[in-house]
């Protein structure tokens, strides 16, 4: 029986009471909708930027929906190409068939693992992050600097957009998170995080927090 | 249709999923049109392929671009705006082919002046339908202007 909208309204808010924030709804179709209660609170007392929060949620829900599509969408596709040419083909020993495959699939995942590992870390050229901090009486600053990749200088300001990837995941695995949040969190705690990077020498990330006054 | 008979279609496919690329070929090798697909993972590629620029020198200028939205570096969006605002390019039928069915995205490619644009869709017949469909229609019935 149809819900009356009231009804449903109070069981939503209820919902509200006991869920996190945001609160992530999957909707019909695979959309997905974010529900900010924080944005409500804000209202309510401390008139926060809502603006910026909405448009952060808003790009978060368009990509979220986008990123666990993908892969859906490839499995599916792919189980059904599988099907579609084989299916005629595969013969009663199935038992067979699946172990040769995960034999096959065994000796490809150790080789690429072999060879990710030397093409990666050539002798002499293995990883070195060094992480150093300095103080001002107003602040402390962190230094983490790597001797990877490097980021090219038209990008600097991209890696630090929520999803923003400069790579594609074949080439380095990744969300395109982690240095949104990071910037995020300093931000809010009154910092900020800046990169200095050459293409093939390495980059080097330092951010600053306040000194917490004594008083 | 101006293309010359026997010359295969050149078709530049803007795609960072190697997923995607993999299903496009198929749709494309189920259909009656001959083709040479070439393809670019991300936006700066693309570009470079089009305009030619340095391992792109002897690059084909395509018949057709499969553009894909989310990309690396440089997104679909960026790409779609260079080549409608470049007098060399903006001749080329752009398709944006993508898993995004926002209406943001739907509008704001329309505005940067694509010639079409496709959701992706998840079923593999389906999937394969829209691909045969773009060949079909882009490739066989309409006339696009002669090469430059």
């Amino acid at each position: 029986m149809a819900e009356s909208a009231t009804a449903a309204e109070a069981r939503f808010r209820g919902l509200l009471e006991v869920a996190p924030d945001p609160i992530v709804i999957v909707a019909e179709h695979g959309t997905i909708e974010i529900v900010n209660r924080q944005t409500e609170v804000a209202v309510g007392c401390m008139g926060i930027p809502l603006e910026r929060s909405n448009r952060e949620l808003e790009q978060f829900a368009y990509v979220a929906s986008h990123d666990l599509q993908e892969p859906l969408r490839m499995v599916a596709s792919y189980t059904q190409l599988l099907a579609r040419r084989y299916k005629d083909k595969l013969d009663s020993d199935t038992n067979a068939a699946v172990d040769q495959v995960i034999s096959d699939l065994g000796a490809a995942i150790a080789d690429s693992a072999a060879t990710v590992t030397r093409e990666d870390l050539p002798p002499g050229l293995a990883p070195v992050v060094h992480v150093s901090a300095r103080s001002t009486d107003t602040k402390r600053i962190f230094s983490v600097r790597d001797n990877g990749i490097g980021i090219e200088p038209q990008y600097v300001e991209r890696i630090f957009m929520l999803f923003q990837r400069l790579h594609s995941r074949a080439e380095y695995p990744g969300t395109g998170i982690g240095l949104a949040i990071c910037k995020k969190i300093l931000e809010r705690h009154g910092g900020n995080i800046e990169v200095h990077s050459e293409p093939g020498h390495g980059t080097t990330f330092e951010f600053t927090l306040p000194v917490r006054g004594e008083a | 249709m101006t293309r010359p008979p026997g010359r295969p279609i050149e078709i530049l496919l803007v795609e960072d999923n190697p997923g995607d690329v993999r299903l496009t070929i198929e749709g494309l090798n189920e259909g009656k049109v001959r083709n040479n697909m070439h393809v670019a993972k991300d936006g700066v590629e693309a570009l470079a392929f089009l305009r030619r620029e340095g391992q792109y020198a002897d690059a084909v200028r395509p018949d057709l671009i499969l553009l894909d939205l989310n990309l690396p570096r440089k997104d679909g969006r960026e790409v779609l705006a260079d080549i409608k605002a470049d007098s060399n390019l903006k001749t080329i039928p752009v398709v944006v082919l993508t898993t995004s069915r926002a209406e943001q995205d739907v509008l704001h490619s329309y505005e940067l002046q694509a010639n079409c644009y496709i959701t992706k869709p998840v079923d593999l017949e389906q999937f394969i339908h829209v691909v045969k469909s773009i060949e079909d229609f882009w490739l066989t019935v309409v006339t696009l202007p002669h090469k430059s």
